[in-house]
C-alpha cells in the first residue's frame, strides 16, 4: 500500500505531483440546474398556479382586485415573490414592507396589495403571459442558489467515500483500529471548525482531514494555502493531531509555487483526491499513527503552565510566564485561541487571562475540596442559567427545583438533589419520586454526590435507567468544576445526559400524539391559507392519519386567537351521534344544549358561542368522518345530512365558520359534484412536508441535543428518501436514531452518520412502519395500485390496465377515487395528466414482503 | 416446576427472563402508551405481572384491570363505573357509583389522587367488550384521553395517566382507525424462546440428568420456543422413565387436536373463513408471501400459528403445521392416520344465522359433533354435523318468502306432504329443505349430499339399512367437518 506522495521527499516533485494530480470539475449535469425539482416544484402548485393564470387573463390589476383574489386565493402570493424575485432573502421581504404570508385582516391584505401594485408587478403581464413558462424561469433562478450546496455535497460525498475506504485499508495491517467521528468530537471550535473528520486510534484523536476544492486562484485562495491550513497544522498540533489536507481544483494548479511550498512546510498530509484515492490518504494515517504529531516542547510547557496557574489562581499574568512580555502575551492568545471551548478572558493589553465567571470557578473549586449540597445546586444552576424557584435542606441534603428556558432537551422545571452519601438505588427512587412530583415534564433528573459516578458504574446505571420513571444524571464536584470552566456548559451537560440517559426518554420526538409547539416544523402555507378563508369561508383540512392535522388544528386555534377571531376545538373522536357531538359542545364549550338536540339547534349554540364577542366564531371539528357517516345515515323531519347541511347554513350567512379535519369520507363528500356539500369548504389537502421543514423536523432536535452531523448532506439526503417527508416518519427515524446512538464514542460527543440512518431503515421493521403509515387505511384497490405502482411515471389508462384483475369489483368512480386518495395519501402525485410515485421508497419498502413493483412505462 | 396453566409467579425459577418485559416497561415509564400483541399462551400475563412490579419499584403507581373479569352489567354507564371502580380500588381513592357516568375521562378525574403523580393502567384481554357500540364508545374516549395530552394540565387525567393494552386480537377489526387508540400506541409483540432458553428451561425444570439437552432439543424441534407448549412438554417429561418418549406421547395428544391450546388457537382462525383461507393455503403449500398492509396477514403472525420468515409466513412450529396439514377442516382430503384434528366453530361464526334459537341448535349440535368425534364416537358426530345444517338451512329458508319457496319447491318436484308447507319452512323435511336450498343458492353454495345420511345415523332402525361400524364411519366424519366448514363460508349473508 505505498502511495505516489509519501515516498517523494523532493518538494519540488511533489508540488508537481499535486498540480499534475488535480481534477478541474466534480460537477454532474444535474448539479448545475435541478429540472427534476423544478418539475415537481411547479406540478405541486398546479392548482394555484391555474388559479393565477386565470387572474392575470382577467386582466384586472387593481389593489381592490389583487387584494380580493389574494384573500381568495393566498397560496398564490409566494408565487408572485417568485416571480419578482423576492423570494431569495427574508430581510429582502422585510425591506420592502412584504409579509412572508398573506395577512389575516383585510386591512393588513389590502396595504399588501397597495405594496405589490406600488413595485408595480402588473408588469410582470403582458397580454398572453403564460403562467406556467414565467414560475419555471422563476424556479430556475430561485435553483441557482442551491447550486454551491449541491457541488460541495458531491465533493463532500467523494471525501466520505475516500475516508472510508482509507480506513478500511489501514485497518486491516494494524491491531489498534482506527475509525473516523465528527470534528465536533475535538470540542475545540478554533480547529474543529475547519474540519470534515477527526480519526481517531481507540479514544485518541490522531489525525484531522480537512478539504478544500478551489475553482480559482486567487488572493484569498492563496492565502488559505499559504496561511489557514498551516496555523490550523499548527494549532492541531497542540493537540498532538496531524492534518491532512484533501485540496483540489483547478485552482489548485493555478496556485503559486510560493503558496504550495508554504502549504508543504506547514501541513504534515497534503494531497489531491486522486492522490488520497491512490492510496496516499491511508498511507498518511498509517503513519501518524506509527509517528504521532507531538507539540514543540516548549510550547506544551508554556500551555500547561498557563493551565496550572488559572486552575490554582484564576488568573495567569504574561509575567507569570518564563518568557519575554511580547512571546508571553502572544502565547497567552495563542492559549486563548487553541482553547475555545473554556471560557476564558482576555485583557485588553493582552497581558493577562481570567476566567469569564471567576466567582462560579472559584466556588466549584472549593465545593471540589468540600462538599456543600446548598452550593453544589447553586453553582449548577448559574452554570445552566436557570432561577432556583424553590430550594430546601433536608437532612443535610438539599434539594430544588429550577427554572429553565426551555430548549430541548431541557424542560421548563428540572428537578436538581444534592446529597451527601454514595449514589445508590435508594437515592435514585427518591429522586425520581421527588421529580414526578415536583418536575412533571421532566425526563431527567439531576443528582449531584461528593463522588459522582464511576466509570465502571456507568454501563449498570444506564440499564436501570430504562427501569426508572425518570433518568437521573450523577455529577461529581470536579464535573462542576470543569462546567464552570467551560465555554458551553449546557452543552457539557447535555454530552452528560446522553452518556447517562436512557436515550428513549431523551428523545423529543413525538410519535404517537398531537405534536406540542416546540416540535412543530412548516405547515406556515396551509396556516396561512386557513386563516385567510375563515373570514369568509369554511375549510376542511384533509389528509390521511398521522399526517399531523391535530397538531395543525390546534395550532391554528392560536393564531386564530391572535388574529382577533373567537375560536371553538372539538374532539370529534369520539362523536359518532347528534348527541355526542351535543355533549361535547357542553362539556367543551360551556353552552347549554337542549337534551334532545338535533341539527337545528346548531343555529342556537353559534349564537350562544358568540354572546359577548366582537370576534368572529370559528369551529373547529377534529377528525369529523365519524359524524358525517352518522349524519349521512340519518335524517332530521327528513332533511338528508341535516348536520352538516346545518353547519353549511351558519358558514353562508357568516354566523360562524367551520375548520374540519377529517379523511376519507369529510373527502369524498367534498370531492364529489353530486354531493350538495362539495363546494361548501375549501378543503386544504395536507400531504408530505416540504423538504426544508421536513429536515428541519428531524436535524433541528438533534442538534439541540448536541449531536453532530459530519455528513450532514448525506444523512439529509437519505432521510428525505426514506421518508419522503411525512411528519410521523421522520419523527420514527428521529427517535430510532436517539435511541441508537452510539454511546462508546470518544469523549462523549455523539454523532449521526449516514450510516446511522441506514441501519434505522433497513430493516422489516422500519418497511413495514413505513407501508402500514402510507397505506394503513387504503382499501384493496388502492393497496393494489400503491403495490405495483414502480418508478413511472404513468397515465392513468396504465394504472387501469395494471390493476385490471383488481378492478373487477370496482367501478370507474372507485378507480378515479382511488387515484385521489392515493395522492391524499401522498403516495402519488400528478403532474401533466403523469402518476408518479411521490412517496418514492415504496417499491423498497414492499421488496421486504417479496413484492416487486412494476418498471414505469414512460 | 412448570407453568402452564395460568401466569408463573414471580420469582419462581422457571421464570425465562423476557425482552419484552423490560422494552414495555421502559415504554411506559417514558409515558408512552402500549400495545402489548401476543398469541394465546404467549406469556403475556406472566410479562404484565412482572411489568407491574417493575413499574411500582419506578415509584409510579401502577393498576391492572383484566377485562374478561368484568361482571355482567346492563348499560355502558356500568361498565364505565366498573371500570373506574377497579382503578379506584387500586389506587386506594375513592369512588362512588353513578348512575349516569358513562364519559371515561371525567370519570378517571374523579377518582385520580389529587396532584399530578403518574399512573399506569395495565389493562389485559383488552378484546373483551363484546357490545360494539361499548367498545367503540370505551376505546373512542381513550383516544380521546391520548390527543388531550399534549396540551392538558398537569393535574388532568390524559396528561397523569399511561396505558398498556394486551390480548390477543385484531387492533384494527376491533375499533374504527380513526378514534382507535391502538393508532398511538407504541406496538410491541411477545416472541418465542430461542434455544438456548429451552435448553436452559429444561436443565432448570428437568435437572441436571442425562438426556436433558436432547429432550430441550426434540421439543424445540416440535414446538419451536413457544413458551406454553414448552412448559407442558417440560411438565410431561419431569419424573418420566424415558423423557424422550414421554414427549413424544405429549406431541402426539397435541397431534390429535384435542388439548384446548390447539383447539382454541384453531378454532380463532376458522372463525373468520378469510384466515381459515390462509391456514389452509399455508397447510397446502408450506409457506405463504407476505402481504404488507395487510391485516389478515398480520394476524397470521399475530394470533400464534405462524411466523414471518424473511418474505414469507411460514407455520410458527411443526406442530402446528401437522395439525393444519391434517384437519379436515383446513383443507386435507387424504385419510389420515388415526384421527384428524377437528376443531369446534366458535359461536361467531354462527353469525348468518339469524333465528336465535336455530342459531343455538346448530352450534350446539356442531360442537357436540366436534366432541362426539374426539370421544371416538362416529356415527354421533355424523348426526350433530347433519343437525346442524338442516337447523342452518331451516334459518336460511325462513328468511326467503313463501312464494320464492314454493317456486324453488315446484322447480325442483318437491312432494310435499299433509304436515308439510310452503308457509313454513320449519315445517318441511329435510328432504325437501335440501331440494329447495340448493335451488334458491345456485352456484353460491350447496348443500352436502350426504346430509340426510349423516342426519338420519341418529336412528338405529336407518343406520343397520346399510350398516358400518362406527369405526369405519372416520372419514365420513372428517368429510363431514369440512363439509359443514365450506357450507357455512358459503352461505350467503341475511335474507
Amino acid at each position: 500500500m505505498r502511495g505516489s506522495f509519501l515516498k517523494v521527499v523532493d518538494m519540488e516533485k511533489r508540488i508537481e505531483n499535486l498540480r499534475n494530480s488535480t481534477v478541474s470539475s466534480l460537477l454532474s449535469p444535474g448539479d448545475f440546474v435541478d429540472w427534476t425539482a423544478i418539475r415537481s416544484e411547479i406540478s405541486r402548485q398546479k392548482e394555484v398556479i391555474d388559479a393565477l393564470q386565470h387572474f392575470v387573463d382577467g386582466g384586472d390589476f387593481s389593489q381592490e382586485h389583487l387584494s380580493a383574489f389574494l384573500s381568495e386565493v393566498p397560496s398564490s402570493y409566494p408565487l408572485l415573490l417568485s416571480l419578482l424575485a423576492f423570494n431569495a432573502s427574508g430581510t429582502q421581504i422585510e425591506k420592502w414592507g412584504l409579509p412572508d404570508t398573506v395577512p389575516a385582516t383585510s386591512k393588513q391584505r389590502e396595504r399588501l396589495a397597495q405594496n405589490l401594485v406600488t413595485i408595480g408587478f402588473s408588469n410582470l403581464f403582458e397580454e398572453n403571459s403564460n403562467v406556467f413558462d414565467q414560475l419555471r424561469i422563476a424556479e430556475v433562478y430561485k435553483d441557482s442558489f442551491k447550486r454551491r450546496f449541491r457541488s460541495g455535497n458531491q465533493f463532500e460525498r467523494s471525501i466520505a467515500g475516500l475516508v472510508k475506504r482509507a480506513l478500511s485499508a489501514v485497518n486491516e495491517q494494524t491491531d489498534q483500529e482506527l475509525r473516523s467521528a465528527g470534528p465536533s468530537i475535538l470540542r475545540h471550535t478554533s480547529v474543529s471548525r475547519f474540519l470534515d473528520y477527526v480519526i481517531l486510534q481507540g479514544e485518541r484523536p490522531i489525525a484531522g482531514v480537512a478539504t478544500v476544492f478551489q475553482q480559482q486562484s486567487g488572493g484569498r485562495q492563496q492565502r488559505e494555502l499559504s496561511v489557514t491550513y498551516p496555523n490550523l497544522q499548527s494549532n492541531l498540533r497542540e493537540l498532538g493531531i496531524s492534518l491532512v489536507l484533501i485540496a483540489d481544483g483547478p485552482g489548485i494548479q493555478d496556485t503559486s509555487k510560493r503558496a504550495l511550498e508554504a502549504l508543504f512546510e506547514g501541513v504534515r498530509f497534503p494531497m489531491t483526491i486522486q492522490q488520497a484515492e491512490q492510496g496516499d490518504l491511508a498511507e498518511a494515517l498509517l503513519e501518524t499513527q506509527i509517528e504521532p504529531e507531538t507539540a514543540p516542547l516548549e510550547s506544551a510547557a508554556v500551555d500547561r503552565i498557563i493551565m496550572s496557574t488559572m486552575e490554582d489562581r484564576g488568573e495567569v499574568h504574561a509575567s507569570d510566564l518564563p518568557l519575554g512580555s511580547r512571546e508571553a502575551s502572544l502565547s497567552l492568545a495563542r492559549f486563548v485561541e487553541t482553547n475555545r471551548n473554556l471560557s476564558i478572558q482576555m485583557s485588553s493589553d493582552a497581558s493577562k487571562l481570567v476566567w469569564q465567571d471567576s466567582d462560579l470557578v472559584l466556588q466549584s473549586k472549593e465545593l471540589d475540596a468540600s462538599f456543600d449540597p446548598e452550593k453544589a445546586i447553586k453553582i449548577f444552576s448559574k452554570a445552566v442559567d436557570a432561577d432556583i424557584t424553590s430550594i430546601q435542606l433536608v437532612d443535610g441534603d438539599c434539594e430544588a427545583v429550577l427554572s429553565l428556558e426551555r430548549s430541548a432537551p431541557f424542560p421548563n422545571w428540572l428537578y436538581i438533589k444534592a446529597a451527601n452519601q454514595a449514589y445508590d438505588s435508594e437515592l435514585s427512587l427518591q429522586v425520581t419520586s421527588k421529580s414526578m412530583e415536583l418536575a412533571q415534564d421532566a425526563r431527567f433528573s439531576i443528582l449531584i454526590t461528593p463522588q459522582g459516578l464511576e466509570s465502571t458504574e456507568l454501563s449498570e446505571h444506564r440499564r436501570l435507567q430504562t427501569l426508572r420513571a425518570v433518568s437521573i444524571v450523577v455529577l461529581s464536584p470536579s464535573q462542576l468544576a470543569r462546567a464552570s470552566k467551560s465555554s458551553a456548559p449546557r452543552a457539557f451537560f447535555v454530552d452528560e445526559l446522553l452518556r447517562q440517559a436512557d436515550l428513549s426518554k431523551v428523545s423529543p420526538y413525538v410519535l404517537s400524539n398531537a405534536t406540542p409547539s416546540q416540535m412543530f416544523f412548516g405547515r406556515d402555507q396551509e396556516a396561512a391559507a386557513t386563516i385567510a378563508t375563515v373570514a369568509t369561508n369554511s375549510v376542511a383540512l384533509l389528509g390521511s392519519r398521522r399526517i399531523g392535522k391535530t397538531s395543525l388544528l390546534r395550532r391554528l386555534r392560536d393564531d386564530l386567537n391572535d388574529a382577533n377571531f373567537s375560536p371553538f376545538f372539538g374532539d370529534c373522536q369520539t362523536v359518532r351521534t347528534w348527541g355526542d357531538f351535543a355533549k361535547l359542545a357542553k362539556r367543551e364549550w360551556n353552552v347549554s344544549i337542549p337534551n334532545d338536540f338535533s341539527p337545528s339547534h346548531l343555529a342556537d349554540l353559534a349564537l350562544q358561542l358568540q354572546k359577548g364577542s366582537q370576534d368572529r366564531v370559528v369551529i373547529l371539528l377534529d377528525e369529523i368522518d365519524q359524524l358525517l357517516l352518522w349524519d349521512m345515515q340519518h335524517d332530521e323531519n327528513s332533511v338528508p345530512e341535516a348536520f352538516f347541511r346545518a353547519c353549511r347554513s351558519l358558514s353562508q350567512s357568516g354566523d360562524a365558520q367551520f375548520i374540519f379535519t377529517g379523511e376519507r369520507e369529510i373527502s369524498k363528500k367534498i370531492w364529489d359534484p353530486q354531493s350538495p356539500h362539495w363546494n361548501f369548504c375549501r378543503p386544504i389537502q395536507l400531504t408530505q412536508l416540504p423538504r426544508k421543514d421536513a429536515l428541519e423536523l428531524l436535524l433541528s432536535p438533534l442538534g439541540g441535543l448536541g449531536i453532530d452531523l459530519p455528513q450532514r448532506s448525506d444523512t439529509a439526503d437519505l432521510a428525505w428518501q426514506y421518508t419522503s417527508g411525512h411528519p410521523q416518519l421522520i419523527q420514527f427515524l428521529g427517535d430510532r436514531l436517539i435511541r441508537t446512538l452510539d454511546i462508546g464514542r470518544y469523549n462523549a460527543a455523539f454523532t449521526v452518520e449516514p450510516s446511522d440512518v441506514e441501519r434505522v431503515c433497513s430493516t422489516f421493521e422500519y418497511a413495514e412502519h413505513y407501508v402500514t403509515t402510507y397505506l394503513g387505511q387504503a382499501n384493496q384497490l388502492e393497496r393494489a395500485i400503491a403495490y405495483r405502482f414502480g418508478e413511472g411515471p404513468l397515465e392513468k389508462s396504465d394504472i387501469r390496465a395494471m390493476v385490471k384483475t383488481d378492478l373487477d369489483h370496482s367501478s370507474e368512480p372507485d378507480f378515479e377515487t382511488a387515484l385521489r386518495m392515493l395522492q391524499l395519501y401522498g403516495i402519488l402525485e400528478v403532474d401533466d395528466s403523469l402518476f408518479r410515485l411521490r412517496a418514492e421508497w415504496m417499491p423498497r419498502a414492499l421488496e421486504y414482503y417479496g413484492m416487486t413493483a412494476l418498471p414505469g412505462s414512460k | 416446576m412448570v407453568f402452564y396453566q395460568g401466569p408463573i409467579p414471580i420469582g419462581d425459577e422457571s421464570y425465562v427472563e423476557r425482552e419484552a418485559v423490560g422494552n414495555v416497561s421502559s415504554e411506559l415509564l417514558s409515558q408512552r402508551w402500549v400495545l402489548l400483541l401476543g398469541p394465546r399462551q404467549h406469556g403475556k400475563t406472566t410479562a404484565l405481572i412482572r411489568i407491574k412490579r417493575a413499574i411500582s419499584d419506578a415509584g409510579v403507581s401502577c393498576v391492572y384491570i383484566d377485562l374478561q373479569q368484568q361482571p355482567p352489567v346492563d348499560s355502558y354507564s356500568g361498565f364505565v363505573n366498573w371500570f373506574s371502580r377497579r382503578i379506584a380500588e387500586q389506587l386506594g381513592t375513592t369512588f362512588e357509583h353513578s348512575e349516569g357516568l358513562d364519559d371515561l375521562q371525567t370519570a378517571v378525574n374523579q377518582i385520580l389522587p389529587t396532584g399530578t403523580s403518574r399512573i399506569v393502567v395495565l389493562v389485559d384481554e383488552a378484546s373483551n367488550i363484546s357490545r360494539d357500540d361499548w367498545r367503540n364508545s370505551f376505546f373512542g374516549q381513550l383516544r380521546g384521553l391520548s390527543s388531550a395530552r399534549a396540551f392538558a394540565a398537569d393535574t388532568d387525567a390524559s396528561k397523569r395517566l399511561t396505558f398498556l393494552f394486551a390480548g390477543t386480537f385484531r387492533p384494527e377489526t376491533l375499533i374504527d382507525a380513526a378514534n382507535s387508540p391502538f393508532n398511538v400506541c407504541e406496538k410491541i409483540e411477545t416472541i418465542d424462546l430461542t434455544i438456548d432458553e429451552v435448553r436452559g428451561l429444561a436443565a432448570t425444570t428437568l435437572g441436571e440428568v442425562q438426556g436433558v439437552q436432547d429432550a430441550a432439543d426434540a421439543i424445540f424441534a416440535a414446538v419451536g420456543g413457544q413458551p406454553y407448549l414448552v412448559q407442558r412438554l417440560l411438565g410431561k417429561a419431569i419424573g418420566s422413565e424415558n423423557m424422550l418418549t414421554a414427549i413424544s406421547q405429549a406431541l402426539d395428544e397435541l397431534k390429535s387436536g384435542q388439548t384446548d391450546h390447539i383447539a382454541n388457537l384453531f378454532s380463532r382462525y376458522l372463525a373468520e373463513s378469510k384466515l381459515a383461507e390462509l391456514v389452509s393455503r399455508l397447510a397446502a403449500d408450506g409457506q405463504l408471501a407476505n402481504s404488507p398492509a395487510d391485516p389478515d396477514y398480520s394476524f397470521l403472525c399475530t394470533g400464534g400459528i405462524a411466523k414471518r420468515n424473511g418474505t414469507q409466513i411460514v407455520f410458527r412450529n411443526s406442530i402446528y403445521e401437522e395439525v393444519a396439514r391434517t384437519s379436515p377442516q383446513f383443507g386435507n382430503n387424504n385419510a389420515a392416520v388415526g384421527r384428524a384434528p377437528v376443531f369446534p366453530l366458535p359461536p361467531t361464526s354462527f353469525s348468518k344465522v339469524n333465528d336465535v334459537q336455530l342459531r343455538e341448535i346448530a352450534v350446539s349440535a356442531q360442537q357436540g359433533a366436534v366432541a362426539s368425534y374426539n370421544g371416538g364416537s362416529n356415527r354421533l358426530a355424523l348426526a350433530g354435523y347433519g343437525c346442524s345444517i338442516e337447523a342452518i338451512l331451516i334459518d336460511y329458508l325462513s328468511g326467503k318468502t313463501e312464494q320464492e319457496r314454493r317456486t324453488a319447491g315446484q322447480h325442483t318436484g318437491c312432494n310435499l306432504n299433509q304436515w308439510e308447507n310452503y308457509g313454513d319452512a320449519a315445517s318441511l323435511r329435510l328432504v325437501n329443505l335440501v331440494k329447495i336450498a340448493n335451488r334458491l343458492l345456485g352456484s353460491n353454495a350447496q348443500v352436502p349430499d350426504a346430509l340426510r345420511d349423516w342426519r338420519n345415523l341418529i336412528h338405529p332402525s336407518v343406520a343397520t339399512q346399510n350398516y358400518m361400524s362406527d369405526e369405519a364411519l372416520d372419514p365420513e366424519v372428517r368429510v363431514a367437518a369440512a363439509s359443514h366448514e365450506i357450507f357455512l363460508r358459503d352461505l350467503p349473508s341475511g335474507p
